[in-house]
């Protein structure tokens, strides 16, 4: 009698066939294993390679069935259903923190574990913050101050470097800037909604809430966390520095993680210079 | 593809200096049961694997490579003077002023095993006193002297000869253990900004041995110069020769991934070496 965990992908391997119609040959290549027996620690891991998913989500049964699938057949840009609810933010995020913790080897490893191939994260392409979020629960144990701050840094680049980005800094001048980078922000990701205030002397305060869309599209659960207003606030703070920003300032004034999350962040020009960067090319170095 | 399950599970046994019984509790099997996983007579089963890796924090496709990444003991390179690493013991004139990690011997381990099997392979990290275990773990460090032994016994056996240094990297996918680095590596209409990179991140990752000093004038690309503590090594002059053939051999494989056309070759100096390049 197999175990529960392999009676687990046993039955998922059954499903793959029966009702998706996958080639049996194709999962167990590479292993001896007979259909139903109990499986060891190498045939788990030739069969998690084989279907592009996680050992452990392999192991307990709880992985996407149809995306699999759809991988296999060599759809590499398919994505489990859960991630296409809500595709409110850009596979770009996703790419920047798999990167960053690539340093431990963890890429692969987060992206077999949520299930999107690394095909999909090479371009802009619209996903659900459900993705971003799961991935940083994975990475939570090894995430220090530095790496938010080389998220947004990336983010930022990566941001200012596509055509929106550059709408802001050649069309806008230093007065309206934070308006305009929170307009055409909110453009790309609908997370979140901005009420801008400007204060005297070039300081601003937003009031940044989740958004009505994304609650809706993410069973209203709370797809945020003290992390992530980190490497927003960072976001914004090097996206002005590389659009030509000095001296510029921003901090967090107050968070509130509830049904509805809210943030309130200080942006503060004064005493700064705006010089616009002619080019981006420098970006990507 | 083999199954490195008992290798991986000494390897972490080890690196946390645990004895068998205390790593059979974390693990939830019998002691005897461990023991036959270590020495091969038993497979790991599925569940054992994954709960040892949720325990360890390691990635679980660790077992098809043969190589972990220590998530928890990332950090940027430092000199480490360290006789114990766990229950590793490393021999005095190693472990002294490690300014690389085992990383820096993989293509070199990998070569000798292409070439002299597995099991000679092992014997003859034995026979310098250096439990091969010890190279599952990529964070693990090493100094020069190591790689300046484990290249002479290649040579003395006649395996690494002037034509074939650049075949040494051949024998390591770059994807393998390199895969942060590269990256980070974009490629574009100026690869000489990827060299620049490269050399940013060749302390942090790599080694502290040399300073890579990235100059691009028209004479040099990069200049190489040993650090003060190399000083205190005593290498021999087939050693020196060969480091400095595998270092342009490191980046030529790196320029033709960047697509960088000019022809690069070193150029002695007094300190070491430049990375020079003719278009």
């Amino acid at each position: 009698m197999p175990t529960v965990h392999s009676f687990n992908i046993w039955r998922s391997i059954e499903r793959l066939r029966s009702d998706f119609g996958v080639d049996m040959d194709l999962i167990l290549d590479g292993t001896d294993v007979k259909r139903g027996s109990d499986l060891n620690a190498f045939e788990l891991m030739r069969i998690s390679r084989n279907l592009r998913v996680d050992g452990k989500s392999l192991l307990s049964g709880d992985f996407d069935l149809q995306r699999t699938a759809k991988i296999l057949r060599g759809n590499l840009l398919s994505i489990p259903n859960k991630y296409e609810l809500g595709m409110f933010s850009s596979s770009t995020s996703l790419k920047n923190i798999v990167n960053q913790f690539s340093r431990f080897g963890m890429k692969s490893y987060v992206l077999n574990k949520i299930q999107v191939d690394e095909s999909f994260i090479k371009d802009h392409r619209p996903l659900s913050v459900h993705a971003v979020n799961d991935a940083l629960k994975i990475v939570d144990d090894f995430i220090v101050e530095e790496d938010l701050k080389n998220y947004a840094k990336a983010n930022a680049k990566d941001f200012l470097n596509k055509s929106f980005g550059q709408i802001v800094i050649k069309e806008t001048l230093k007065d309206n800037f934070v308006q305009r980078m929170l307009e055409v922000v909110h453009l790309v990701e609908k997370n979140w909604t901005y009420q801008i205030i400007k204060n005297d002397y070039g300081n601003y305060t937003i009031k940044s809430l989740q958004s009505e869309e994304m609650l809706d599209n993410t069973d209203r659960r709370c797809f945020t966390n003290n992390y992530i207003n980190i490497m927003r606030k960072n976001f914004f703070y090097y996206f002005m520095q590389y659009a030509g920003f000095r001296g510029h300032e921003v901090e967090i004034l107050d968070q509130e993680f509830d049904l509805q999350s809210e943030m309130t962040l200080k942006i503060s020009t004064r005493g700064s210079s705006f010089t616009p960067k002619a080019s981006l090319n420098f970006l990507s170095h | 593809m083999k199954d490195y399950s008992s290798n991986i599970t000494r390897a972490l046994r080890k690196h946390y200096g645990i004895t068998q019984k205390d790593f059979s509790e974390m693990i939830d099997v019998r002691q005897g049961t461990l023991s036959k996983i270590e020495s091969g007579q038993l497979e790991l089963s599925a569940t054992q694997w994954i709960s040892l890796c949720d325990h360890f924090k390691i990635d679980p496709s660790a077992l098809l490579y043969g190589k972990i990444e220590m998530l928890i003991d990332d950090k940027y390179l430092s000199l480490d003077n360290a006789t114990r690493v766990g229950s590793f013991k490393i021999p005095r004139k190693y472990s002294y002023n490690m300014g690389s990690t085992v990383r820096t011997a993989y293509p070199l381990i990998k070569f000798s095993q292409e070439k002299l099997g597995e099991e000679k392979t092992k014997e003859l990290l034995k026979y310098l006193n250096v439990d091969p275990d010890y190279f599952v773990i990529q964070s693990h460090s090493v100094n020069l002297m190591f790689i300046h032994d484990f290249v002479n016994q290649l040579i003395i056996k006649g395996l690494i000869k002037a034509k074939n240094v650049a075949d040494i990297l051949k024998a390591t996918q770059t994807s393998e253990v390199h895969s942060y680095v590269i990256n980070q590596l974009s490629k574009s209409k100026k690869p000489q900004l990827a060299f620049k990179k490269f050399t940013q991140l060749l302390p942090r990752y790599y080694e502290i041995n040399s300073n890579y000093d990235f100059i691009a004038d028209k004479k040099c690309l990069i200049r190489v110069e040993d650090n003060e503590h190399i000083k205190e090594m005593n290498f021999n002059n087939e050693f020196l020769n060969f480091r400095e053939d595998f270092n342009l051999a490191h980046f030529k494989g790196l320029s033709s991934f960047l697509d960088f056309d000019g022809e690069l070759k070193t150029v002695r100096t007094n300190k070491g070496w430049d990375i020079a390049y003719s278009a």
